[in-house]
């Protein structure tokens, strides 16, 4: 999906942090939302994800924010409590429809790349839980449809 | 009929081809360090704040 805007301008923090019991830092995974405007983090103590969750606003997520989005426009700072987006989601596939929207409406850093951006064609074949999330936040324009069929084969 | 058919077999067999080697292609994973660690919430709010003056996309994942 970042893949999609390429001159969108955003900074994008990714914040890692142990969930479930497969979960370690070792097991990042490095070929996933691989952007130059995006920051990786490990949070061995969840403390952003607890922080974001403190929020009433946010109660939904307690007690620890996890696989959600969050867009905060410009001017927004983090002070002693967790800021308020502008738009959020989760989870992230369950809603990546509106993160395609969020980040669709960023503007451009170039005019030329105002332009509307192509429609992405989402891929049919299987995958993993994780592979839909590098797709998500990676997929461009180029995807094509890969359940394609031989005629007259079995 | 049979040459038909067997061009179609083989413009299929391309495009299957072409589809496979674009949706096999990986992405050049991120050096080991580029994971940077958390000392603090402090920390965090302080690399937030330093991009203040643009949008900011805030994504929170567990590795698996």
């Amino acid at each position: 999906m970042l893949a999609a805007y390429p001159d969108r301008d955003v900074r994008v923090h990714v914040v890692w942090f142990n969930m479930v019991r497969t979960d370690a830092r070792d097991r990042w995974p490095r070929d996933e939302i691989v952007d130059d405007r995006a920051t990786h983090y490990w949070d061995e103590d969840k403390a952003v994800g607890r922080a974001l969750a403190s929020r009433e606003e946010l109660a939904g997520w307690r007690p620890v924010a996890w696989d959600v989005w969050l867009l905060y426009p410009p001017g927004v700072t983090w002070g002693d409590d967790a800021p308020l987006p502008a738009a959020r989601g989760r989870t992230i596939i369950g809603t990546r429809e509106e993160l395609d929207a969020a980040i669709r409406d960023v503007p451009a850093t170039t005019p030329a790349a105002r332009l509307p951006a192509a429609p992405t064609v989402a891929t049919t074949r299987p995958r993993a839980p994780h592979s839909d999330l590098a797709s998500t936040l990676n997929s461009g324009p180029t995807r094509i449809p890969l359940a394609l069929t031989v005629r007259g084969r079995p | 009929m049979l040459m038909l058919a067997l061009r179609r077999r083989v413009v299929w067999l391309v495009l299957l081809s072409v589809a496979l080697a674009i949706g096999c292609r990986r992405v050049e994973p991120l050096p080991p360090e580029a994971l940077q660690d958390l000392d603090s919430l402090a920390q965090f709010a302080q690399a937030f704040n330093d991009d203040a003056d643009e949008h900011r996309l805030l994504v929170l994942l567990s590795p698996t």
